[in-house]
């Protein structure tokens, strides 16, 4: 469904991407793992579609993406980005209600689907209670949950997270990950998320990308692919992948 | 602490609009009631009446009353409402582009750009020569500090911004200088004139002044209050803007040039007025909000009303003397922000 | 043709003639009486010569039906030409520097009804109901466009670089004014005072004068104080240096001039600070202690010359005793 075929980006100067070829198919969880600067934030825009690549094309469904309009496209792909945040202090619906862009023409004011939509989205996401309150007053959690409902106001089929649960308490992590498994099973919605937590990949995600100095290490089904060996690869640090009941079930650091 | 009134619907707004306009409208009587010559206040009242109702005579207001009231300060006072509604929108405008609720209209350079415009029309003796050459070199002046600003910071099609505001700084450093070189090198009564330009002035501005700058500003700021929804977009960082649908290049490319023209008129007639596109828009978002489909027009009605009651006191407080309407904005301006530091260091927690 | 007409018919024509005339008087009087009134006129003033078109300094054409009864002048320099010359009563408006004695030498004929402005304000202009308004090329120009559109004629004075130039506007005032006896008489005292200091300086060595003032700016070619200063029997030495205009000049400028005598129209502290400068000390002006403050350098009208007369006065007493 969204590929990226030999994909080569350039940010600043420097090569943040180099022939990365990676396939996502409709209803994967993909996770995108990888060190700070081996290039998982580029991948994640250039799937996006608000990256241009240097060489290769991204694909959605074989159309270059950059050929395709961008509200269309926004109708499909929603992105969250790296800490996302927001000027001023507009209310937590104004916010949820921005996701809406790509379905509203200039003058109108929000429709009943709209609405549903935005409705939909909070109560998922459950800050429905803080509808009025402005964004700047909640917590790090909520706020991301915001956010996430936001994406999710473009009622898309594909959803890409970059790092969604970075800053978060464990709890939250815990809450946005069920939350975005749910989706993903019930709602059918595509997923990829760059994710720091080595385990937390490996339980909910079904493929993983890993990206190692701007390069694919590897890509493939999670169990089979994030091993002992590519974690050693990729990080640097010794590791071991731990079962249990058979399926892999934990990545241990530094044994 | 200013209550913020806003609703989900539109009620809270619609009253805080009716109400802005009402201030309008007091500004304007006020505006061409008071001056430095004391006319009765009833017969102000019957000229503007008999100006605008076919059957209604000035009566006994005919003559001088009449010439004072319609022809010297109405135009005054309309120049002051355009300009000032021309910079408050604009500052809003900018603030939204920036996501700095510090910045003003100038911040891209467009005021040093006119600044120069002007000068440089000034040195050449145009202003002698015809009632439009140093506006047009104003105004000239600030499309191209817009232009030039806008191509040192785009690349491929990419404007970024934090290279606009390094850009604007170091045009206005630029501009700075050259005025500086103008007036080493001609005589004492030329500087004098451009310093009087800068001050900002609204002295002798005409109906001709109000037909020309007036529906340039207008139009400009109407298509700047349509690009609301985006501008509130923006201020989700233009990554997800972008990812939500919204070309981002063309909103940032719109609201400069956009921005550079409003200004840029209003500049150029009115000269330089501080203060007025940084501290309305400011305020008006503790008012309605920072929805900029809201803020906008809300902002260029109190910035209208603003800039006119300044005009005022620049003509009255002090009589016969008239003071610069830019030192009386800025008399405003600067306890303004003494106050904003003081409540941000309050809220920043330092003792 | 007619009978011989009877004594009463003849009567009654006299009389009908007679009343006639005496009501054409009446009715003409009040305009006569304002046109000829010795006091709205002055000495050296009368209405002859009019209707006359006198033309300003930027080429307009303003026709004067009559000598203007309501003057409103927008500018020191006018002001004070003006009131030398022509009476109060016919002035409507001045700037407020002309009633400050530090600025102003005919302070005291500003009179109470006379209105005042600190810059050209048409609204308080339009409201004195003036017939004619002076200014000068440096005033707001919108300002004076808006008094033009409101049919008010505007004469605007251009000329301020040379002690010629006031000459000039002083005759133009008179034309003006209707005041040309006025303006004919201080200009022919002014030309004979000249004569006197002319013939007394004529065979005295010129020493050179450097013009210096507290904002750090010397006279140049083409100012009045260059006129001042040359009329006064003395060399302009940043007229040799090539100065023209008002111009900056840094204390190495001066020393490198090396002027004979240094003036000011800063006051006497200026001229203590001048003295005490070490910088300064090699300077010839300096070494011999002449430096000079002289009043009235800043006059625009007749008075400059008593600026010439008390430099002529410093610069060669000998020719004075």
């Amino acid at each position: 469904m969204l590929a990226a075929e030999n994909v080569a980006c350039t940010l600043r100067g420097r090569q943040a991407l180099r022939g990365v070829s990676v396939a996502v198919g409709a209803g994967d969880f993909a996770g995108v793992i990888g060190p700070n600067g081996a290039g998982k934030s580029t991948l994640m825009r250039a799937l996006a579609g608000i990256l241009r690549p240097s060489a290769g094309r991204v694909t959605l469904d074989g159309r270059d993406i950059h050929d395709i309009p961008e509200r269309e496209r926004a109708r499909r792909i929603a992105y969250m980005s790296q800490n996302p945040h927001v000027a001023f202090g507009f209310r937590v619906i104004d916010v949820v209600a921005m996701g809406r862009y790509p379905y509203r023409h200039r003058f109108s004011p929000l429709d009943a689907a709209d609405r549903e939509a935005i409705r939909d989205a909070m109560e998922q996401t459950g800050v429905a209670a803080f509808a009025e309150r402005p964004i700047t007053e909640l917590s790090g959690g909520e706020r991301q949950r915001v956010f996430l409902a936001r994406a999710l106001a473009q009622q898309p089929e594909i959803l890409l997270l970059d790092e969604p649960i970075a800053n978060l308490d464990v709890r939250y992590q815990l809450d946005i990950l069920e939350l975005v498994k749910s989706l993903n099973t019930s709602r059918d919605m595509t997923v990829v998320m760059a994710i720091h937590d080595l385990t937390w990949a490996l339980r909910y995600c079904r493929s993983v990308i890993a990206l190692r100095e701007g390069t694919l290490a590897a890509f493939g089904p999670a169990a089979s692919t994030l091993t002992d060996a590519l974690v050693e690869e990729v990080f640097h640090v010794p590791a071991r992948v731990i079962e249990q009941n058979g399926h892999p079930s934990r990545v241990d650091i530094g044994v | 602490m200013i209550p913020v009134i806003r609703t989900a619907r539109g009620t809270g707004h619609a009253f805080v609009i009716a109400l802005l306009l009402a201030l309008l409208v007091a500004s304007v009587v006020l505006g061409v009631t008071v001056g430095v010559v004391r006319l009765p206040y009833f017969g102000t009242m019957r000229v503007i009446a008999a100006k605008l109702i076919p059957w209604v005579g000035a009566g006994d207001a005919a003559g001088m009353h009449e010439a004072i009231v319609w022809t010297i300060r109405m135009p005054r006072v309309l120049i002051a409402g355009i300009a000032g509604f021309a910079l408050a929108v604009s500052g809003a405008a900018m603030q939204g582009l920036f996501k700095n609720p510090l910045a003003s209209p100038g911040i891209t350079g467009v005021s040093s750009g006119a600044s120069l415009g002007a000068a440089i029309a000034i040195l050449l003796g145009y202003q002698v020569m015809s009632p439009w050459l140093v506006p047009a070199g104003g105004f000239a002046g600030a499309l191209a500090a817009a232009a030039i600003v806008y191509a040192l910071a785009t690349e491929r099609g990419k404007t970024d911004p934090a290279t606009l505001l390094l850009a604007g700084v170091a045009v206005s450093a630029f501009s700075s200088a050259v005025l500086s070189g103008i007036y080493q090198f001609t005589d004492d009564v030329v500087m004098r004139e451009i310093v009087y330009w800068l001050m900002g002035n609204l002295t002798g501005k005409r109906w001709e002044h109000v037909t020309t700058v007036g529906p340039i500003v207008l139009l400009g700021s109407a298509a700047l209050m349509t690009l609301g929804t985006e501008l509130n977009m923006l201020a989700a960082g233009e990554d997800d803007a972008r990812a939500m649908g919204v070309d981002t290049e063309r909103v940032k490319r719109r609201t400069l040039g956009l921005v550079a023209v409003v200004t840029g008129a209003a500049i150029s007639v009115v000269g330089l007025i501080g203060f007025v596109g940084l501290i309305v828009p400011h305020a008006m978002r503790t008012i309605v909000g920072p929805d900029h489909r809201r803020l906008l027009p809300a902002s260029g009605l109190l910035g209208a009303s603003f800039l006119i009651l300044c005009d005022v006191l620049a003509r009255v407080l002090f009589a016969p003397i008239e003071l610069q309407t830019g030192i009386v904005t800025a008399f405003f301006g600067v306890p303004f922000f003494l106050v904003l530091l003081v409540r941000r260091r309050e809220m920043i927690g330092w003792r | 043709m007619s009978r011989m007409s009877s004594p009463k018919k003849r009567l009654a024509r006299t009389s009908a003639l007679a009343v006639f005339l005496v009501l054409t008087l009446l009715a003409s009087l009040p305009s006569q009486v304002l046109a000829q009134s010795p006091m709205a006129q002055g000495p050296g003033c009368t209405d002859q010569g009019f209707p006359r078109t006198v033309v300003d300094g930027l080429g307009n054409e303003i026709r004067l039906e009559r000598p203007p009864q309501r003057i409103f002048s927008a500018t020191l320099a006018t002001d004070s030409i003006l009131l030398a010359l022509a009476d109060p009563g016919r002035v409507v408006g001045v700037t407020r520097y002309a009633a400050d004695p530090a600025y102003s030498a005919v302070a005291d004929k500003v009179a109470p009804h006379m209105a005042q402005i600190d810059q050209l304000n048409p609204e308080t202009v339009l409201a004195a109901r003036p017939d004619i308004v002076l200014v000068a090329f440096f005033s707001s120009q919108d300002a004076v466009r808006q008094l033009r559109s409101l049919g008010l004629k505007v004469f605007t004075f251009t000329e301020f670089n040379s002690l010629l130039d006031v000459i000039e506007n002083i005759e133009l005032m008179g034309r003006i004014t209707g005041c040309d006896g006025a303006a004919s008489e201080i200009i022919e005292r002014t030309y004979a005072a000249y004569g006197r200091l002319a013939a007394k300086i004529a065979s005295a060595k010129r020493p050179t004068v450097l013009s210096w003032g507290s904002w750090g700016s010397t006279s140049g070619m083409g100012t009045t104080l260059h006129d001042v200063i040359q009329m006064a029997g003395g060399i302009n030495i940043a007229a040799e240096y090539g100065i023209a205009g008002w111009k900056e000049i840094d204390v190495e400028a001066i020393i490198a001039m090396n002027p004979d005598v240094i003036v000011t129209s800063s006051g006497q502290a200026f001229v203590r600070k001048v003295l005490d400068d070490p910088a300064l000390r090699s300077v010839a002006a300096v070494a011999s202690g002449r430096v000079y403050h002289i009043d009235h350098t800043d006059a625009l009208d007749h008075h400059i010359f008593l600026a010439v007369e008390e430099l002529a006065m410093k610069l060669h007493p000998e020719a004075f005793r």
